[in-house]
């Protein structure tokens, strides 16, 4: 029974320390996360941070009028997968790239520029992840087109190989 | 295998793993929760308390392992964690699905989910069964301070 009312005081000790951790660290995500309805998507979209809710989600229109004014598109999918395809003109940056790679990647990109992001579609996680990563580097206008590849490429807009 | 080096060795490198594991998702939550949501495995609503609760248990149950303290119950918990992990490793690698393993940076720039990652978790199984069979239940040996 020691064994068992030692296990409880770990588990209790973890679960005191994560709450308040994630309530004044400042670092902290809801415990619960949002479910938000993107306009035109099937499926809602999974919020799980206030980071992620700052986020612009934005449907395949407006992805669209944003290429068409020449706004910076990029890739968050692996390499393989953005080389047999991808948005035209868009660069390829993994999500899962470090911090400082992905800021020398966009070093000629200025903060206040926006940025659309996106990876293979509604349900792929990639771009809300580096979306993430980009508004702690301190870019301030980033979208995350929610259909993504998918949508793009079944819309028949302009992609390109390589 | 009985001795207080070898049982002391298995402590630390279990213990030691599960910190370092635990110090980058505990600074990055929200990435965390990206990858445990990305698993496919756990309904939405439990996500983040998972993301939130997990690193902390590692680094909880990591720190008391390391010290001495209830070496048999925390190396239960880092055993129950890792046949977790060998289950969610599995399903997703049997499902061909493509995720961010999360196991130790939120930030993974290489994308090893392969065997490979099964192995590493059931190696690292061996030291806490170790622990589990070798340890004498009523000591409580500390590191640094002799008995």
């Amino acid at each position: 029974m020691t064994h068992l009312r030692n296990l409880i005081a770990i588990v209790l000790v973890a679960v005191a320390l994560a709450g308040l951790y994630n309530t004044f660290s400042g670092r902290g995500i809801p415990w619960v996360a949002q479910e938000v309805k993107v306009e035109g998507a099937a499926t809602p979209r999974l919020v799980l941070s206030s980071a992620a809710l700052a986020i612009n989600y934005i449907e395949l229109e407006e992805a669209r009028s944003k290429f068409d004014h020449g706004i910076l598109f990029v890739d968050a999918r692996e390499p393989e997968e953005y080389r047999p395809g991808h948005v035209k003109g868009a660069v390829n940056i993994s999500a899962k790239k470090e911090p400082d790679v992905i800021k020398s990647a966009l070093s000629r990109q200025k903060k206040d520029q926006e940025i659309v992001i996106y990876c293979d579609g509604e349900e792929c996680g990639a771009s809300t992840m580096l979306a993430g990563k980009l508004q702690r580097l301190g870019f301030t206008k980033v979208h995350v087109f929610f259909g993504g590849w998918t949508a793009w490429k079944n819309a028949g807009l302009p992609v390109e190989k390589g | 295998m009985r001795s207080r080096p070898a049982l002391i060795i298995s402590r630390l490198i279990v213990g030691g793993i599960f910190i370092y594991a635990a110090v980058d998702k505990i600074a990055h939550p929200d990435q965390f929760a990206e990858i445990v949501n990305n698993y496919k495995l756990m309904p939405a609503k439990t996500i983040n308390v998972m993301a939130i609760i997990m690193p902390w248990l590692e680094l909880v149950a990591g720190v008391l392992l390391v010290a001495g303290v209830w070496v048999k119950d925390n190396a239960a918990i880092l055993g129950a964690l890792l046949l977790v992990f060998i289950v969610a490793i599995s399903i997703n690698l049997a499902r061909g699905l493509d995720f961010d393993c999360g196991c130790f940076s939120t930030a993974a720039s290489t994308k090893n989910a392969s065997i490979w990652l099964l192995v590493r978790d059931i190696a690292l199984l061996l030291p806490v069964f170790h622990l589990l069979w070798f340890q004498p239940s009523k000591s409580r040996t500390y590191v640094f301070v002799n008995r």
